[in-house]
């Protein structure tokens, strides 16, 4: 296997409450479109928190892959767009192309709504195509049969970190030699039970979603799908693809400390970031944009701040953040797929997409947050981080492809 | 940077023991014929028990096998660097029919005020990674894997790979695996004929790079792990398996620089399918005929039973067994055989396909 490979991203497809469309995406995200509102698919009578960030129009689903359930959909569609954006044909591939995805929660969403809401409550009740479809590789085995996709082939399942760690995990494929191509990202549905669990536990906002700001209350749920072509620069050049940029560096740590909390100063995240920039081998002053994890809860935002400012030391006025959960919701699995993109789209735009109903928070004064509308910014390489309950982190960072 | 990956601790939690000695009685003992899906109850130390309240079955035979591999390693704290360590867990449902059954049934008798965080905490798949990394403090990742079938073979291919390349200095890596009466049930529901020999189980091992272990602590060399697939519909039996057991055979081989010849031992695990465990024995039949060692060929799912995602882990458990008692088992008799390579071999219907090949360090 030939090693250090470079990487390249050629390929975007996305599914989210503001669009499937990508250039739509990025521009509703940058005008500051708020894309939360009521659950439309649970009555939420007395509930306390009655928001979500859901789909609101009618996924493009194809015929042929009605039988899918919708995780499986979204799943595909951002896969198909990320594939034809890639102008590959992962046959050219044999067994040098992989699938690397992300999810919490997979088909469970589906199947529970049968289970609760459609009245089944009992699995013997459940069609047959729908209990198949519970497994969490399902996604992937699914994914690969549609594209014929043959080479190695993998699930990860860490929560809100899996998109990130499934691009990181896809990355190192190829720079080790073990793929030419990965299709990598994450999906994740609108889940009623989750939803009611991070409510008992305050986790959820009972209005908007304020990621930084010093009056902020919780996150809102959300869904959608996040695909990427990542291939070797030769791959790419190969077969005439338009390259984005680089995949620099990626960093994967754990605090070990705390089930559910992260550690207060950010230490597993530093280390995180530390060891994506260590790979990427540039200077910390030439990442000029961080998409963070920003989920707008007490704890995650204040540590994740703590990490940013152990990391940048001395850099970070010339940086900016921005969280987008406002805009999308938190899409669990999907969420560092969807932030990947996002980072990929600043980084060639030259614009930073906004941190919405961001207002003040003088503690983090020494943050260039970006508030509510974009900002235009040349940079060379930014970075997109997330975090999980256990205490999981993951960072990967982008830079820019100069063409020749 | 490429380094040599070894395995210095090993762990089972099974329904017939927690030690390689009552894994060893199981294969002399042969075939078994039915095997009982839930495990026997066992008792983790009070103080995991109060410090993970409600803890998963699943996550407590996975925490448990990772307990005694680590154990087996003997590390001591200062032998490793913590931020170069991780846990890597394989599970294909990590008993999330429970969890999710039991989050339903909540909801439509009690309603919605009663979907409380004692639902979710400490039930999860990754509960197995979390509670691993926090237990033996290894900062250097928490990953895990719900490949199906191949779960805990892709949790071992990431360590090899992580190690191999210096990222890593070591991990425990975990196969963990509970059948529930809900994962029963649905597997009736989808029509899986080998819902009977489903079981639970863990098992796990401690992998790291040369260097620290010497000696006897060395129990065996990781040469080579691959992955690759035929394209087959999801959950329903594909023609391609057999090329793809080929080709994923003769690409790990390669990789561990030898030749089919030196195989001596290969360990699959049947997916109670009877045409894919056909298939899959005539591919390797095909693979070995000429075989110069007359390589032996097993099934570990006959041995220990159908333990799902967490097969590939416990193969390469039995490969260790194999590869310390330099013994092979034929119709209940042990006969003395010089064991060097040990190939697993794993696959689901639809194609996919993983392989390691495992060498003696002697």
């Amino acid at each position: 296997m030939e090693k250090n490979k470079k990487v390249v991203v050629s390929g975007l497809g996305i599914v989210s409450a503001l669009s499937e469309e990508i250039d739509t995406f990025f521009e509703k995200l940058c005008n500051g479109t708020d894309a939360t509102g009521p659950i439309t698919t649970f009555v939420t009578g007395n509930l306390k928190s009655k928001n979500a960030a859901q789909i609101r129009f009618p996924l493009s689903v194809p015929e042929e892959w009605s039988d899918y359930n919708r995780t499986s959909q979204m799943a595909l569609i951002a896969a198909k767009n990320a594939i034809d954006d890639a102008l590959i044909n992962p046959d050219d591939f044999g067994y040098n192309m992989g699938i690397s995805i992300g999810t919490l929660l997979a088909g469970i969403p589906e199947v529970q709504k049968l289970f609760c809401i459609d009245g089944a409550q009992d699995v013997s009740l459940i069609e047959k195509t729908q209990l198949q479809q519970f497994c969490y590789s399902a996604i992937a085995d699914t994914v690969a049969y549609e594209f014929s996709i043959k080479g190695i082939r993998d699930t990860i399942g860490i929560a809100c970190a899996s998109g990130t760690t499934a691009i990181g995990m896809a990355y190192r494929w190829i720079k080790n030699g073990r793929a030419d191509a990965v299709l990598c990202g994450g999906v994740d549905t609108f889940s009623i039970t989750s939803h009611l669990i991070m409510s008992s536990l305050k986790l959820i906002s009972p209005d908007k979603v304020s990621p930084f700001d010093e009056k902020r209350k919780g996150f809102l749920l959300g869904e959608g799908a996040g695909m990427l072509v990542l291939e070797s620069e030769e791959s790419a050049k190969r077969h005439g693809a338009k390259i984005y940029c680089r995949v620099l560096g990626y960093g994967h740590t754990c605090d070990g400390g705390d089930m559910s909390h992260p550690d207060v100063n950010g230490v597993g995240l530093s280390k995180a970031m530390e060891k994506a920039i260590n790979e990427a081998n540039i200077s910390k002053s030439e990442i000029r944009y961080i998409n963070a994890h920003g989920t707008a809860t007490a704890k995650n935002d204040s540590a994740e701040i703590a990490a940013i400012r152990n990391t940048f030391s001395g850099h970070t006025s010339n940086m900016y953040v921005s969280s987008i959960k406002g805009a999308i919701g938190h899409t669990n699995g999907a969420a560092g797929a969807i932030e990947a993109i996002t980072t990929v789209l600043a980084l060639i735009n030259n614009r930073i997409p906004p941190t919405i109903n961001f207002d003040k928070n003088d503690e983090i004064n020494d943050i260039n947050v970006v508030p509510n509308k974009s900002v235009k910014a040349e940079f060379k390489a930014a970075m997109s981080n997330s975090v999980a309950f256990g205490g999981i982190n993951s960072s990967i960072i982008f830079g820019r492809y100069e063409h020749e | 940077m490429n380094r040599r990956v070894i395995i210095t601790g090993l762990g089972f939690v099974t329904n017939e023991g927690s030690d390689s000695e009552s894994i060893w009685d199981m294969v002399c003992r042969g075939k078994k014929n039915r095997f009982k899906s839930e495990i026997e109850d066992f008792m983790l130390p009070n103080e995991l028990k109060d410090r993970y309240v409600g803890i998963c079955s699943c996550a407590r035979i996975g925490v448990k096998a990772a307990d005694l591999a680590w154990d087996e390693a003997l590390i001591e704290d200062s032998d490793i660097d913590r931020d170069k360590w991780g846990v890597m867990v394989g599970t294909a449902i990590g008993e999330s029919t429970t969890l999710y059954a039991n989050q339903c049934k909540v909801l439509v008798e009690q309603g919605t005020m009663w979907l409380l965080p004692s639902l979710a905490m400490n039930k999860s798949p990754k509960t197995t990674t979390d509670i691993c990394s926090i237990e033996h403090k290894l900062y250097g990742g928490s990953l895990t894997f719900e490949s199906g079938r191949i779960a805990s073979g892709m949790a071992v291919l990431d360590a090899y790979d992580e190690i191999t390349h210096g990222f890593l200095d070591g991990a425990v890596v975990v196969g963990t695996e509970y059948i529930d009466e809900y994962l029963i049930s649905a597997l009736k529901g989808v029509g899986f004929p080998g819902y009977k020999n489903v079981t639970s189980g863990a098992c796990a091992i401690v992998l790291e790079a040369e260097g620290r272990a010497e000696g006897s602590g060395v129990k065996g060399i990781v040469a080579s792990v691959e992955a690759l697939a035929s394209v087959g519909r999801p959950n329903k039996y594909n023609h391609g398996l057999y090329k793809s057991i080929r080709d994923c055979v003769e690409k790990t081989v390669i990789s561990a620089e030898i030749g089919i010849n030196d195989i001596d031992l290969v360990i699959y695990s049947k997916v109670n399918n009877p045409v894919a465990d056909y298939c899959c024995e005539k591919a390797l039949a095909k693979l070995f005929e000429f075989s110069r060692n007359q390589a032996a060929i097993i099934s570990a799912t006959d041995i220990l039973g159908d333990i799902i995602g967490a097969n590939p882990v416990m193969g390469i458990g039995l490969g260790l067994i194999f590869l310390d008692k330099q013994c092979i088992v034929s119709n209940n008799v042990s006969e003395h055989r010089l064991i060097k390579n040990v190939l697993i071999v794993e696959y689901d219907i639809s194609g996919y396909t993983w392989a390691m090949v495992l060498k003696s360090c002697f």
